[in-house]
């Protein structure tokens, strides 16, 4: 053993422990001393490893990694003065001093151009000043915040309520007093119920109880209608929109409540108009049918007895008397030929069952049916291809029926032609007959639609003045329009849609088939 | 009227149902015209009709002409009642009115009218629909017994 420390020493150098002259209180007292500073210059790497090994102080890793390299070795060179006090182990306690010595130079280096961030690194008290003025500055944010938000709620058409998890009430905005006529502070802290009339207490305590159970957003108007009660007892119906709104980890109930009254009252309005104009309409209706049903007996009293007259004493009568005869039957005749047409027009525009309609061949159909004022006037046709409609085929053919009759009638010297086609206008079938006609002046246009408008005299024009005015109320009916373009002696385009039921089927793509 | 070939050589009865004396005179005037061996029988309205109808003994019409206009009950009433009666709904009721109205037709056919004519105003047109009538139900049709 002793070879072994000779042999690393090289030399028979003496141990330390002879300058001490081998006294135990120094030998002791540097012994002791150098093994507690070793200890602590141990224990410091140690810490500063740990530092670097949670990542702390990151910019400094190399330093630190220095520093304990440098204390770990000042650590050793204690170890080797402890041992040397008894095995002079010179060279390498050299050796270990100029590793130690380079070490620290070179920490020292390092540390140089560090020093003024060092000196820069704020002070714990200033950093927790730092701290402070940043929480302080937060809270004043959140403040800020809080504040625009409760404008926010404060400035909202609908009362906003929040209720906490009991069911009383937390915060309410101005028109929840506006709306409730209570002031805020009478309100806060008391139960929701308060706002509720008596009679929908218990149909409420359902909802909150469901609510609860099921905390999600509620829209308003897909809740339920709900009446509201206003501190003078008053009620009022409402909407309310509910959403859970959790604050400090519990449950609490945001809701948003709208006075419909208004609305309402307005529904209500609406609701009463259309139903006295419906009766109004029904009325019309049954008037115009009864008029035409009652008033055609005792016509038929008269006409049938005139007939029975002339059939059986006509031959007998003077000439003047057959010409009186003759001029009351066909007064008599244009009478019922007038409540026929009433009765027809009181009768189209009801709802009525709607089918899908071959328009080409319905055209065919009346103009088969109109063969003999056709082949009269010597009247030509054409025709485009015809998407077919939903519609009441009766209506339709009526309305075909005197569109065309129309056209043919109010012809002017040429022969009348006529042409029918459909084009596609903003997503709607705009059917069209146009002739060649005597065309009508603009400023009669308008009252071309109106019952009993007539243009010419009846000697020129034969006609009760009801065609149109049907047609135009069986269109308007299904909530389809009827037009005309037309200048005097430059003839006549009816246009018309026929409303909503018009299928998709395009004009073009008929064209092309 | 000798071309008239009758299946059975008896005399038709005719019932009209009718309160307007001009449809009545026209039709009593149709059947002398008409040459046709049947009687005509009037009644103002539908429920002296049914009382007479209904009576013991009483000799029931071959065909029943009915208006719908009629005062109190209305002939769409009457139908029903006559339809839903053991003894009288084999009679063939005409239905004979100045209403075109698609529900007068629908609720006559529903009520098993056997045929339903519009009263033409002009006499001409008319009596040629009564000629149809005759024609139809005294002359092809085959009516049942009694």
């Amino acid at each position: 053993m002793s070879d072994f420390w000779s042999g690393l020493s090289g030399k028979s150098f003496m141990p330390h422990g002879h300058c001490y002259l081998w006294q135990p209180e120094v030998l002791w007292s540097q012994a002791i001393s150098d093994v507690v500073t070793a200890l602590a210059y141990f224990a410091i790497p140690i810490m500063l490893f740990l530092v670097i090994k949670r990542q702390i102080l990151l910019e400094f890793r190399g330093l630190i990694l220095l520093f304990a390299a440098f204390i770990g070795l000042c650590g050793a060179t204690h170890v080797l003065a402890l041992i040397t006090i008894w095995k002079p182990l010179y060279y390498l306690d050299s050796a270990m001093k100029a590793a130690t010595a380079a070490v620290s130079m070179l920490t020292a280096i390092k540390l140089w151009p560090l020093l003024p961030k060092i000196m820069n690194l704020p002070s714990p008290k200033a950093m927790k000043e730092a701290n402070e003025r940043l929480e302080a500055l937060l809270r004043e944010r959140e403040a800020a915040g809080e504040e625009r938000f409760r404008l926010a709620l404060e400035a909202s058409p609908n009362a906003i309520l929040v209720a906490d998890a009991q069911g009383a009430i937390a915060f309410v905005n101005a028109q929840t007093e506006a709306m409730f006529g209570y002031g805020r502070q009478e309100m806060l802290g008391q139960p929701l119920e308060m706002l509720v009339p008596q009679s929908a207490r218990r149909v409420h305590g359902h909802h909150v109880q469901h609510f609860r159970e099921d905390p999600q957003m509620r829209a308003m108007g897909a809740g339920r209608e709900v009446r509201g009660l206003r501190k003078d007892s008053s009620e009022f119906p409402a909407e309310i929109a509910l959403g859970p709104f959790r604050y400090e980890g519990r449950l609490n109930v945001i809701a948003f409540v709208a006075d419909i009254s208004a609305r309402k009252a307005a529904e209500e309005r609406i609701r009463r108009q259309s139903s006295d104009l419906e009766r109004s309409n029904q009325d019309l209706e049954s008037f115009a049918y009864a008029a035409s049903h009652d008033l055609q007996e005792p016509l038929r009293g008269v006409l049938g007895y005139l007939q029975l007259l002339e059939r059986q004493f006509g031959p007998d009568l003077p000439p003047k008397a057959q010409r009186y005869l003759a001029q009351s039957l066909e007064s008599g005749g244009r009478m019922r030929a007038l409540m026929d047409a009433l009765l027809h027009y009181s009768r189209v525009g009801r709802p009525v069952e709607a089918e899908t309609i071959d328009v080409m061949a319905l055209v065919q159909e009346v103009q088969r049916d109109l063969h003999a004022p056709i082949a009269e006037a010597g009247a030509k046709f054409t025709c485009d291809p015809l998407p077919p409609v939903r519609y009441n085929t009766s209506e339709l053919r009526q309305i075909m029926q005197n569109l065309l009759s129309n056209a043919i009638k109010f012809r002017g010297a040429r022969a009348p032609e006529i042409h029918i086609g459909c084009r596609r206008d903003n997503q709607e079938n705009v059917f069209f007959v146009r002739d060649n006609g005597i065309g009508i002046p603009l400023e009669y246009q308008e009252r071309l639609f109106q019952l009993f408008q007539r243009l010419h005299a009846r000697s020129a024009y034969p006609g009760s003045g009801i065609g149109l005015a049907m047609v135009a109320k069986s269109i308007r009916a299904q909530g389809g329009r009827i037009w005309v373009e037309s200048a005097p002696d430059q003839g006549s385009t009816f246009f018309f849609c026929l409303g909503a039921e018009t299928p998709a089927s395009s004009v073009t793509q008929e064209a092309d088939s | 009227m000798t071309s008239l070939n009758p299946p059975t050589t008896k005399q038709k009865h005719l019932l009209l149902i009718e309160d307007n004396p001009a449809d009545v005179e026209m039709v009593l005037e149709w059947a002398q015209e008409t040459n046709f061996p049947m009687t005509v029988g009037n009644v103002e309205n539908g429920e002296l009709a049914l009382a007479e109808l209904e009576s013991e003994g009483a000799v029931l019409p071959d065909l029943i002409l009915l208006d719908i206009n009629l005062p109190r009950t209305s002939g769409l009433d009457i139908l029903n009642t006559l339809k839903n009666n053991r003894r009288l709904c084999k009679i063939p009721v005409v239905m004979l009115t100045s209403s075109s109205a698609p529900d007068d037709v629908e609720r006559s056919y529903r009520a098993h009218a056997n045929a339903y004519v519009q009263k033409n105003a002009d006499l001409k047109a008319f009596y040629k629909a009564l000629n149809c009538i005759r024609c139809l139900f005294f002359e092809t049709a085959i009516l049942p017994n009694g």
